[in-house]
């Protein structure tokens, strides 16, 4: 029992090379300053004395509600004030520490800090907040556990090999709960997308677009042809278990999880196009890169 | 508290697998736990079993202080019910109250996301938490002016048509209607009750 565990336990630490990291740590961090100056857009009319928003109009809504208590775990030091200023140097500290991230600076502590930005502010927007909000949380919080990889902007002989690239057993932890998250978001999607009617009438694709005001490419009317949708909406449904069995894919041939991470990539860009979810989808597209290093057996793991 | 669980990890390159720490088998444990919870909260969104239920009622202090838990947000893409469908908050079915923003931003999310929740309240029959969270979106528009208001002004919340929607999606009467009452600047909202199946013969002139 112990053993079966310790091999469980030996998955999980087994070391993979810092940069691989490093790249997911430079689009998550890409993600992130998007996120942030897109709240920034919005933050005078949310936030404020005047907000629709503000911690007072929460607190009287909560209080009438009786839902204080499913609010409680929501911690966030915003709650504290209505200074709209406060919220618009949150958002730009956000995409600062967002972006040392990018980068590789500060340390490891400023992934912690990154996490924490995104889960303290997603916890002030209480039912402003949406999926996209718990996707980035939780695959910040899987790069939190390895060590920095500093992007070499100026010397590329870094980006090769040496010592910036070494074998680390946190990163190996790191890419793997990336994975795994990954994993069970995408299985998640596919097997409730299958309790919806439109996914077997052949009309998911349209579902998708269909909120035309709410969408930023107004695809409905290029989706009329039922060749269009029907390919669409089958190609939607298939290739995200297929993506996923072939990107978890064990075997000395290194190029089927590529091919597997390509297809979940292509996956969550037709998503992201018909149904504009462009930050859940570019977080995703991090998170499923790092099954192809996830799923590498232990056996074909490159040597210190 | 990674460097704690992995420092003692040995011989970064060996294929051979190591008694580990009981540091690090703590730490698996408790990724194993966090999986599980985040797994239960992603597959409870459709409809939640008892078992999860009453395991997120366990499990919904970390995931919420977290924000790893999905909290009854569809992870499914689309399923074509009317409940996708746009939301909008006019007065007197032309003016929008909730400002601009762009397509498919998150701005617009939100906005959704907040709509959807007076929408959820309406349908609860929640007039009074609706008027909560609309009175401050009122507040901050020309409706709190006496001299720019219009005559007997009206709040609708309504949903905006898609290919999908058929022609009595198209005809059901606003999710809410209230009237907005302008009493020198203070501002209150009455909700209009949706018109009900009657015996009564309605429409006829006599002549």
């Amino acid at each position: 029992m112990m053993q079966a565990f310790d091999r469980l336990v030996a998955w999980w630490v087994s070391p993979l090379r810092i940069s691989t990291i490093g790249l997911i740590r430079f689009a998550l961090g890409l993600v992130t300053v998007f996120y942030f100056s897109d709240a920034l857009t919005d933050v005078s009319f949310w936030f404020g004395v005047e907000g629709v928003h503000s911690s007072q109009n929460v607190a009287e809504f909560l209080q009438r509600s009786g839902l204080q208590d499913a609010a409680a775990a929501s911690i966030s030091p915003l709650f504290l004030t209505d200074s709209l200023w406060v919220y618009q140097t949150y958002c730009l500290l956000g995409i600062a520490i967002a972006t040392a991230m990018m980068l590789g600076r500060g340390g490891q502590w400023i992934c912690v800090a990154a996490w924490l930005s995104v889960v303290l502010w997603s916890n002030r927007l209480l039912w402003l907040a949406g999926l996209t909000e718990t996707i980035l949380s939780l695959s910040l919080f899987a790069t939190c556990f390895a060590p920095t990889w500093k992007v070499p902007l100026w010397n590329r002989r870094n980006l090769i090999a040496g010592e910036a690239d070494a074998l680390s057993p946190a990163t190996g932890f790191s890419i793997r709960l990336l994975a795994v998250q990954a994993t069970l978001i995408g299985l998640a999607t596919w097997l409730s997308m299958l309790a919806g009617e439109v996914w077997w009438n052949g009309t998911g694709a349209v579902a998708l677009a269909a909120p035309e005001s709410a969408r930023s490419l107004g695809l409905v009317d290029s989706l009329r042809s039922p060749w269009i949708h029907e390919i669409l909406t089958l190609a939607i449904v298939v290739t995200l278990p297929l993506g996923l069995s072939l990107a978890w894919r064990s075997g000395p041939d290194h190029s089927v999880r590529r091919y597997g991470v390509a297809i979940l990539n292509g996956w969550a860009v037709l998503i992201a196009v018909l149904g504009s979810h462009w930050i859940y989808s570019g977080t995703l597209v991090c998170a499923f890169t790092a099954i192809q290093w996830a799923a590498t057996p232990r056996e074909l793991m490159p040597n210190d | 508290m990674a460097r704690l669980a992995f420092q003692n990890s040995g011989d970064h390159g060996s294929r051979v697998v190591r008694t580990m720490t009981w540091k690090q088998r703590g730490f698996v444990l408790f990724i194993m736990g966090h999986l599980f919870l985040v797994a239960t909260s992603l597959l409870s969104t459709v409809s939640p079993s008892g078992w999860m239920s009453q395991i997120l009622a366990v499990g919904n202090p970390y995931l919420r202080a977290t924000h790893f838990g999905v909290d009854a947000r569809p992870v499914y893409l689309a399923h074509g019910n009317p409940n996708e469908q746009p939301l909008r908050l006019r007065v007197n079915d032309d003016e929008e109250l909730l400002p601009n923003t762009i397509a498919g931003a998150g701005s617009d999310d939100r906005q959704q996301r907040w709509l959807a929740t007076v929408g959820l309240l309406a349908e609860q029959e929640q007039p009074s938490l609706v008027a909560e969270l609309v009175m401050p979106v009122l507040q901050r528009t020309q409706w709190q002016r006496p001299s720019d208001a219009i005559q007997d002004p009206m709040v609708r919340l309504i949903r905006e048509p898609t290919i999908l929607s058929d022609v009595l999606d198209d005809q059901a009467p606003p999710l809410y209607e209230a009237k907005i009452i302008n009493n020198q600047g203070e501002i209150a909202v009455v909700r209009l009750l949706p018109p009900r199946l009657t015996a009564t013969a309605i429409g006829g002139t006599s002549q």
